[in-house]
């Protein structure tokens, strides 16, 4: 609880309708440490305001150093070693003062120049090594890099020994190649990349002057880089914000290495940031200033405000944990949050999103008339425990575990038995945890154990990890496989030594010839692409476990379901918020990386943490979710000019999914449609693989299952989508059966004022308004053939946008 | 024709020109479960379909049954033959009390007609399910279950395609009743003549039964589980082996509690918990090479075993998982004299009550059997009056040697060539001939292969598996083993054909056009393709048709180079209008070439005219005067065909290269040649040689070059070079 009360805090803090408690100075970073002659750190001085608007007084403040001849603070903002000690900086601004602890070191040694910590960084930042340039797969003009950087031992050759040496000239080092390429003074089609002076031209040259060494076997490695300040609240348009990174390297020193990292920000128009690290405010919104150097990416989060904005906030209550923490993130962005959505577009959205249905004109009707203020917490109750929720929630693991038919690879009843066994899972409240353990851990035949489908669908280690990544963790590793990840900390070593949890998945025939047995081979490993060595297991992140003699399917799956895994529960808790809210937290669900962060920090912890205490409990955390106001706010934002699409500030309107959309036309008009290999009756979310037969579901994005993205399930909208709803026999036949709706009500002469309110409740859970009920009451007394027109009225709701989407 | 005993034809009545129905009699000794069958008309004979035998009262399915509350009521004792349709269920109930024992079966894959995986499902009065069974792996894709009732009331069970496929043709006949349902049995082997108690497992109201294993068996045959409650719809099968063995005598889960046996012998147990290992031992001599075979999977036991043989000291031998298909197989040569151990357990660890296995060990002895290549219903035809033929293959296990192949107990008037395979060889083909008066009757006819080695009696039938049910990639899903081809003696066919022998030898590296005549029945226009089925190696045959209009065709045979210097038998396949028939055997003279040409490497210019040598040997002695031509020269080059004689030793051919002659090197340069004899004439083909075209010397084309234009000044002044310019 802690956690939330210093959240709570925080928020009040950074209201500014709250009173005012005092300014803060803070100097980043926290403890500086110079270790060599040419060690030379930036030091910004941050003051927070009562209303949280951080403020850059690095250029106001004034320094004062504990001891004398130990560092200078010179012109351009940055601490030089004058001689070996140690001491404290104090920081003073106005009445505010900051300490710094500042050890200098070896002040009198000029360090060698390296290659991987001096030279790569140089080039990164220069972009020679990106993929449209020499970073690219055949190299630009014969000259190639490893992308990234992520093999210098070849970037090394490639630059001293390729091509007979000829980008390095000794006797003059100026003139080497390797320089008047990128300073643009030979011809070279990327151009005028470094200029002399820009840190980057000098430690190339300095590396060739030194004779082009190769990096000593004891160098020390990169391990991290901080970037400060963490985050930045911007007050008006150009305000402006210095940046600054540190590099921690093996032997515990650390670098200001802000020259050589590549910055940049994820939305120009809100902000920008220069070479130097300064950032520059644009409109309103929220950003992230990304910086790269080495093998690691982090980011900072910056929220520009208008100058001077003051937000009135609105009286709504906090129904639970969710709210709060929303709310907090809503104030420090001034965002009012929406106001709470009317009981019609409650049993709507509530009945869609848990049972991929929307209600019949019953269930809606005595909803309405329930007086019980508690009717939503109930409504929900109700839900959660009806068959369809098990519908919903196996097919969306089945989409992940690319539940399908694939031919020669898995037969339809392999595929039936999986689904089966998803659709036991959730039907019996299996905690997900167990799930993955079962899944991961299987062996047996495929047929007998369901769950060893898993490894029957996937058969290279390599996808495995992939997948169990992505799907259970929400990383993508993809990229690792050739090169470092660009956005993020994975590494090829990563990559493979990861993969090597599944090299030793065994494979045999079993009697019948459609069934695999999957079990421990106990042999089998996995070859770094590059160095061609086996790489021992490793823990994204984490240790090398002891795999000798265990399975190491199991071992991996211990780790992932561990409570002390980072992703794992809050991954889960973000699929199924993404479900609900219509956007993950971390968006998609399944790209958590450094350059892709949570909007909401604090939720997604506070969610991971839910879904640990309640056991994976699937139920436990919708309820959480859908008994919030959060989830319950309306479409409309209280500011209508708030186009928030991220924070959860307003319902987000979203398109029913393919599955929902044709559910919703069967049940609206009583007629029935036929899915490949079930009985007339089932439903489309019941459908078992990625074929389905129908096409209506294909149009609107229902995935084959081709992978387990969850980009493969596209809600974007296409002609054909609108070609088949207005000309489509999907709800032509629907309108028109026999025995429907429409025909039942006609049959039973039921007065057309009645059935168009009838039609109403069934389709878009309200009865028309009085606008309405007169167009569309005159439209039908004016035809001469009811029935038509009341096909075409009952069409045109089925077109209506209140209808095809989700509200 | 059936494949086996126990069902007899009593009468076939027409219904129209497509069908007609049968009148069986099923002794009353016939096994139960499925038998192979076919239907022989007076012109051919059908695929294998299967029939089942069942105790119980037979009903048929009636629709509507596809809701529990259609189900009809079926007193217990009755197998209902039913049909499941596109994601159809079929519904039975049946009325049972606390204690009442329950027995099901259903039988579908099994009666091989489509691939039907049916599933079982049992509900309770109230409506829960209190079976799902799906594979009993006795029963392949079939289930069966046996239930003992706690509640009173009405059961449902429930019969329904695994993955809800179904059609027209998904039959099944489902078994309700009390009979013994046992899902497997140990031991699961014993001698032939002796006299076992077998204990049935899977079903505790089985409980045990005295067998006696009939003479003269060898390898599978199948019990029938009886008892006062009945008899059990299909059969299990078991070993009939030349060796007793021994029961597992439990605790043997280790080296020191392992169960005496013997080699060679049987070492029979079951798997009974997750985790088990089961260990025999027993004696063994240096150099003594055994095999040791579990049998489990491959009789219906789930059991995935794995066998280890250890060493006297106790360390290993030899193991392995899957070697026999699904189950395991060890061959080892014994390293010293002394007490030897195995162990047997699953794969995963599993165990369970029908987890049966039984390991044979036996010395190695040799293994002869045959098959019918390109024949995969195992049946022929022959016509009175004609020819056919049958590939067959021979394979030799733990030995070598020439086999010779017969066809015994062939109808009356029928004859068959019995080649001699030599050693190290499978394939030959087997001409079949039927007598104009041969009878009009089917045989079931026993393809034997005999080792033809003095001392040796090793003889081999047939061992097929005709395909019933046809899975992906052309596999076969489910089969039945037969061990008799199904022949049919035909009315006359409409046509023949015969191959008209050469008059002349053939010499290697050329080819012959060989004639093939068709004879037609009045009326008969039928397209006859043709084709060599086989033929010796070396030599290779194309394909022709002789049209429905034409009575004669030739086809081309090549003699290439390594084809055995000797007369060969050679025929040709011709299929039409549903026959496959052949032509009589030919025979077919191969021999040296008369005389060799040897094609000598030259080069020329284009434009430039250039003699190529040709050096002749001469081989055999032939007369008069000959035309020899150059073949395989580049376009635009052109040469004379020169005469020789018997006294020729070289040929000077005078080549005239074009200007635009193609440049490069041809090797594909050759000798043609035709010698004509009183009986014909004789193609000889030259061993290949090289002829290189070149452009004309450079040094003429110099003197007529342009002079190079004046290169343009570059655009930027940006340095080319890494060398300083100043």
């Amino acid at each position: 609880m802690l956690k939330m009360k210093t959240l709570i805090a925080m928020g009040t803090l950074l209201l500014a309708i709250v009173p005012a408690s005092s300014e803060e100075l803070t100097v980043y970073p926290s403890q500086i440490t110079l270790s060599n002659a040419h060690d030379i750190e930036r030091l910004i001085a941050v003051v927070t305001r009562p209303d949280g608007v951080t403020l850059d007084v690095t250029n106001e403040v004034t320094l004062a150093f504990g001891a004398e001849n130990v560092a200078a603070w010179g012109e351009d903002k940055r601490l030089h070693g004058t001689g070996d000690g140690e001491t404290t900086i104090t920081v003073t601004h106005g009445d505010l003062t900051a300490t710094v602890p500042l050890v200098v070191q070896n002040s009198g040694s000029v360090p060698a120049t390296t290659f991987s910590n001096d030279v790569l960084p140089a080039i990164m930042r220069a972009g020679c090594n990106t993929g449209a340039c020499h970073g690219s797969a055949q190299g630009k003009n014969g000259f190639r890099l490893s992308l990234f950087g992520f093999d210098p031992g070849y970037d090394f050759i490639s630059l001293t020994r390729d091509s007979r040496s000829r980008r390095i000239n000794a006797a003059l080092p100026e003139e080497s190649l390797m320089l008047t390429k990128p300073l643009g003074q030979v011809d070279h089609e990327g151009g005028s990349v470094i200029q002399p002076g820009d840190g980057l031209y000098e430690p190339m040259l300095q590396w060739i002057r030194e004779g082009t060494k190769a990096d000593p076997a004891d160098l020390p490695t990169l391990t991290n880089i901080n970037i400060y300040p963490p985050e930045a609240v911007l007050e008006g348009e150009g305000s402006q914000q210095r940046f600054v990174l540190m590099a921690d390297y093996s032997d515990g020193t650390t670098r200001d290495v802000t020259d050589s990292t590549v910055l940049s920000s994820s939305d120009e128009l809100t902000l920008t940031v220069d070479a130097a690290g300064v950032s520059t405010a644009g409109g309103k919104g929220e950003v992230y200033v990304m910086a790269r150097y080495g093998t690691f990416a982090v980011v900072s989060k910056a929220i520009v405000i208008p100058q001077g904005m003051v937000v009135e906030w609105p009286e709504v209550p906090e129904k639970n944990y969710i709210d709060t923490f929303v709310f907090n993130k809503l104030k420090k962005l001034r965002i009012p949050p929406a106001e709470l959505c009317d009981d019609g577009t409650f049993i709507r959205r509530a009945f869609v999103d848990i049972l991929g249905n929307i209600p019949s004109e019953e269930e809606t009707q005595a909803f309405l008339a329930d007086a019980d203020p508690a009717k939503r917490e109930k409504l929900v109750d109700i839900l959660l425990e009806r068959p369809e929720f098990v519908d919903v929630w196996a097919m969306k693991w089945a989409e992940a575990l690319r539940v399908a038919e694939i031919p020669n690879v898995l037969d339809r009843k392999g595929m039936n038995r999986y689904n089966d066994w998803l659709r036991q899972a959730i039907s019996a409240n299996t905690p997900m945890d167990q799930l993955v353990r079962e899944l991961l851990g299987a062996k047996g035949g495929n047929f007998t154990n369901p769950a060893a489908n898993f490894y029957v669908i996937e058969r290279d280690p390599l996808l495995m990890a992939e997948n169990v990544a992505q799907v259970f963790l929400g990383i993508q590793l993809k990229c690792a496989q050739c090169h470092n990840h660009p956005f993020e900390r994975w590494t090829m070593d990563d990559y493979y030594s990861f993969s090597a949890f599944f090299a030793q998945v065994g494979r045999k025939g079993s009697s019948d010839p459609r069934e695999s047995i999957i079990f421990n081979s106990g042999g089998g490993e996995v070859k770094h692409a590059n160095t061609g060595q086996n790489m021992a297991p490793k823990f994204l992140a984490g240790e090398t476990p002891d795999v000798a003699g265990k399975d190491r399917r199991v071992v991996l799956a211990e780790w992932i379901t561990s409570p002390e895994n980072p992703w794992f529960a809050k991954n889960l808790a973000n699929r199924v918020w993404a479900h609900f809210l219509g956007a993950g937290i971390v968006d998609p669900p399944d790209d958590v990386r450094v350059t892709n962060p949570p909007t909401n920090p604090m939720l997604l912890e506070e969610l991971g943490d839910k879904m640990r205490e309640y056991n994976y409990d699937l139920r436990k955390l919708v309820r959480d979710i859908c008994t919030s106001y959060t989830y319950q706010m309306s479409t409309h934002p209280r500011d209508p000019g708030n186009n928030d699409a991220r924070n959860f500030s307003h319902a987000q309107v979203r398109r029913l999914t393919s599955e929902q959309m044709l559910d919703a036309i069967v049940k609206v008009t009583g007629n029935d449609v036929k899915f490949a290999n079930l009985p007339l009756g089932a439903t489309a979310s019941q459908v078992a693989g990625g074929e389905s037969g129908v096409y209506f579901l294909k149009v609107f994005g229902r995935p084959m299952r081709e992978t387990v993205c969850t980009c493969e399930r596209t809600g974007d909208p296409n002609l054909s989508q609108s070609l088949h709803l207005i000309n489509g026999d999907t709800i032509d036949n629907a309108i028109k059966g026999a025995g429907g709706l429409l025909d039942s009500l006609l049959a039973e002469e039921v007065p057309h004022d009645q059935i168009i309110d009838r039609l109403y409740l069934a389709a878009v859970s309200r009865t028309p308004t009085e606008e309405e009920k007169t167009t569309l009451n005159g439209y039908v007394e004016a035809a001469e053939n009811k029935r038509e027109a009341l096909e075409d009225v009952f069409w045109s709701m089925l077109n209506s946008k209140e209808f095809i989407f989700q509200h | 024709m059936f494949h086996d005993t126990g069902i007899e034809m009593v009468s076939m009545t027409p219904v129209d020109d497509k069908s007609a129905t049968a009148l069986l009699r099923v002794a009353p000794d016939c096994r139960v479960g499925t038998h192979g069958m076919r239907v022989r008309t007076s012109s051919g004979i059908s695929d294998l379909e299967m029939i089942s035998v069942g105790t119980l009262t037979e009903i048929q399915e009636v629709e509507p049954n596809n809701k529990e509350a259609e189900a009809p009521e079926i007193p217990l004792g009755t197998t209902v033959n039913g049909v499941v349709t596109s994601e159809d269920v079929d519904y039975y109930a049946v009325t049972l009390n606390p204690g009442d024992r329950l027995a099901v079966e259903v039988e579908a894959i099994r009666l091989g007609g489509a691939l039907f995986d049916p599933k079982l499902r049992l509900f309770g009065p109230e409506g829960h399910e209190r079976v799902a069974e799906d594979d009993t792996q006795m029963f392949r894709q079939d289930a069966g279950f046996v239930y003992t009732s706690t509640e009173t009331g009405k059961h449902l069970i429930a019969v329904s395609e695994a993955a809800y496929r179904g059609g027209g043709d998904y039959y099944y006949r489902l078994h309700v009743g009390q009979f013994p349902r046992p899902f497997a049995v140990t031991p699961m082997g014993g001698a032939p003549g002796s006299q076992v108690e077998v204990t049935w497992l899977g079903d505790t109201g089985a409980g045990t039964q005295s067998i006696t294993i009939p003479e003269n068996t060898d390898g599978v045959i199948q019990l029938t589980a009886q008892n006062d409650a009945g008899v059990a719809p299909s059969t299990i099968p078991f070993r009939a082996t030349p060796f007793g063995g021994v029961q597992e005598v439990e605790p043997n889960n280790g080296h020191d509690v392992a169960t005496q046996g013997a080699i060679s012998g049987a070492f029979d147990g079951v798997i009974g918990e997750a985790g088990d290992a089961d260990f025999f031992k027993f004696e063994g001599k240096a150099t003594q090479v055994v095999e040791f075979r579990v049998w489990a999977r491959a009789l219906g036991s789930p059991l995935d075993s794995v066998l280890v043989i250890y060493k006297p000291d106790g360390s290993g031998l030899g193991s392995d998982d899957d070697a026999a298909a699904v189950d395991s197989l060890v061959r080892v040569t014994l390293p010293e004299d002394g007490v030897y151990t195995l162990s047997v357990r699953d794969h995963l660890n599993r165990g369970g009550a029908t987890f049966a296995y039984r390991v044979e060990a036996a010395t190695v002895e040799p293994h002869l059997s045959t098959s019918l290549i390109e024949n995969r219903p195992v049946t022929t035809v022959i016509p009175q009056n004609n020819y056919t033929y049958l590939l067959c293959n021979v394979a030799r296990k733990d030995f070598d040697g020439p086999i010779k192949v017969e066809l015994l107990d062939l109808p009356a008037g029928v004859t068959a060539s019995s080649p001699l395979i030599p050693q190290g060889q499978g394939l030959r083909p087997i001409i079949i001939h039927g007598a104009p008066d041969a009878a009009v009757v089917g045989a079931m006819v026993d393809v034997r292969g005999t080792l033809q080695q003095e001392g040796s009696t090793l003889s081999g039938g047939l061992d097929q598996e005709v395909r019933l049910i046809a899975g992906n990639n052309d596999t076969t899903f489910f089969g039945e083993k037969v061990d008799r081809l199904a022949m049919a003696v035909s009315v006359p066919a409409p046509f023949s054909v015969e191959l008209v022998p050469p008059t002349v030898p053939t010499v290697t590296n050329t080819y012959r056009m060989l004639t093939v005549k068709a004879t037609r029945a009045e009326g008969f226009t039928g397209e006859i393709a043709l084709h060599f089925p086989w033929l010796p190696p070396g030599m290779g045959g194309g394909t022709a048709k002789i049209p429905g209009d034409q009575n004669e065709v030739e086809i081309r045979l090549e003699v290439r180079n390594g084809t055995p210097i000797e007369t060969h038998e050679i025929f040709v396949s011709a299929s039409s209008a549903g026959y496959l028939l052949c032509t009589p055997p030919v025979p077919f003279e191969v021999q040296e070439p008369w005389v060799n040409f040897t094609v000598a490497a030259t080069a020329t210019d284009q434009g430039k005219p250039v003699e190529l040598a040709v050096n002749v040997e001469q081989k055999v002695a032939y007369d008069g005067a000959c035309k020899a031509e150059l073949i395989g020269l580049p376009k635009g080059v052109t040469a004379e065909p020169l005469e020789f004689t018997k006294d020729t030793t070289e040929l000077k051919f005078n080549l005239t290269v074009a200007e635009d002659a193609p440049v490069g090197k041809f090797e594909a340069v050759a000798v043609n040649t035709v010698i004509d004899t009183p009986n014909g004439t004789v193609l000889h083909r030259s061993a290949p040689g090289e002829l290189k075209v070149q452009k004309p010397l450079p040094a003429a084309l110099q003197a007529q070059a342009p002079a190079p234009a004046a290169e343009a000044a570059p655009d930027a002044p940006k340095r080319k070079t890494r060398f300083p310019t100043t």
